[in-house]
């Protein structure tokens, strides 16, 4: 009843929010300790239930906001990679038969994967790593974050989906080949 | 087996509320994880000097309590706006005026006829102070006063 690609969204949206999650938590605390920033746990901090890490003063809470920005940007980063390697050489429908081959030897073909599995991958990887830049821009026009850490984000966010795009045109090059042959 | 319509539209709608929530989540923790300790007492009022536009005129300041010197050029002298009290809370306050000197009135506003020595402030407002001095042989006068709020 519900469509396809929502369904399949929201399936491959769980593990991109997680992670996203997770690597605030550890940027933030890598911080903590690292920098040596005094902290403290306010329970009911945000949400009325959820705890949250108060800090003493604004260049504290501003240092460890960086760190912790660039580590979920990190992990943005990384997902986003993992799917545009994926779709360069993994894709069922340009794989490279000679890797094809080796995969099969090695017993690893679950990696190949198809362009419906991918792209929904990527689309919402693309739209985790746009929000993250639009997030550290906003960050930095409160001046929460440092101007570098933007345009470096915005910089990989534009080359990513530049790859993507890529594909996605030999993707649609294959599909008229394909119906005209 | 058939599904009503309105059915599939609302299924479809939920399903994309809870996209959107999926993908905003990350953004909001990140956004209210981490916080800077709030101020743990917030002034009632700001007090902004403007004694220095009126020559001759100083004024002292110990907590609560204000002390004004002026010297007069007239027998009954009125000075507008020495200082301007600001509500900066988010909230309407109440503020007095509580003055020790005889021959000074200090009110609230500008306007001589109506002297106010109480007021409601709404929030992220401002009101000037001013002094009427009556009339008095002493050119050198002194007024002491405390703001309140309530």
């Amino acid at each position: 009843m519900v469509a396809k690609s929502i369904t399949k969204l929201i399936d491959e949206a769980i593990i991109p929010a997680l992670a996203l999650i997770l690597a605030k938590i550890l940027g933030l605390y890598l911080a903590i300790y690292f920098l040596n920033l005094p902290f403290e746990i306010k329970s009911k901090g945000f949400l009325a239930i959820l705890p949250a890490v108060n800090f003493a003063n604004l260049a504290d809470y501003t240092r460890a906001e960086n760190y912790s920005n660039l580590a979920m940007f990190l992990a943005a980063s990384a997902g986003a990679i993992l799917v545009l390697v994926r779709a360069h050489f993994f894709h069922q429908s340009h794989i490279h038969p000679k890797l094809q081959a080796k995969l099969a030897s090695l017993n690893l073909e679950s990696l190949i994967a198809e362009s419906y599995h991918l792209y929904h991958q990527a689309i919402i990887w693309l739209i985790f790593l746009w929000l993250t830049v639009g997030f550290l821009v906003t960050s930095t026009i409160l001046g929460f974050t440092y101007p570098q850490i933007s345009i470096i984000a915005f910089l990989v966010a534009a080359n990513f989906s530049w790859v993507l795009a890529i594909d996605v045109e030999k993707e649609i090059e294959i599909s008229r080949e394909s119906l005209s042959g | 087996m058939k599904h009503h319509p309105l059915l599939k539209i609302c299924l479809n709608f939920s399903a994309v509320i809870l996209l959107l929530a999926l993908i905003i989540t990350p953004f909001y923790f990140a956004k209210n994880f981490s916080q800077v300790a709030g101020v743990k007492s917030q002034s009632p009022y700001l007090v902004v000097s403007q004694v220095e536009k009126f020559p001759g005129m100083t004024l002292t300041q110990d907590a609560a309590s204000f002390q004004i010197s002026f010297t007069k050029q007239g027998a009954s002298q009125a000075y507008l706006g020495v200082l301007i009290v600001n509500n900066p809370t988010n909230e309407p306050k109440k503020y007095s005026l509580q003055e020790s000197s005889t021959n000074n009135n200090v009110f609230f506003g500008e306007d001589l006829q109506n002297q106010l020595t109480q007021i409601s402030m709404p929030p992220q407002t401002s009101v000037p102070v001013s002094i009427l001095s009556s009339d008095s042989p002493f050119l050198s006068q002194t007024v002491q006063f405390t703001i309140q709020s309530q």
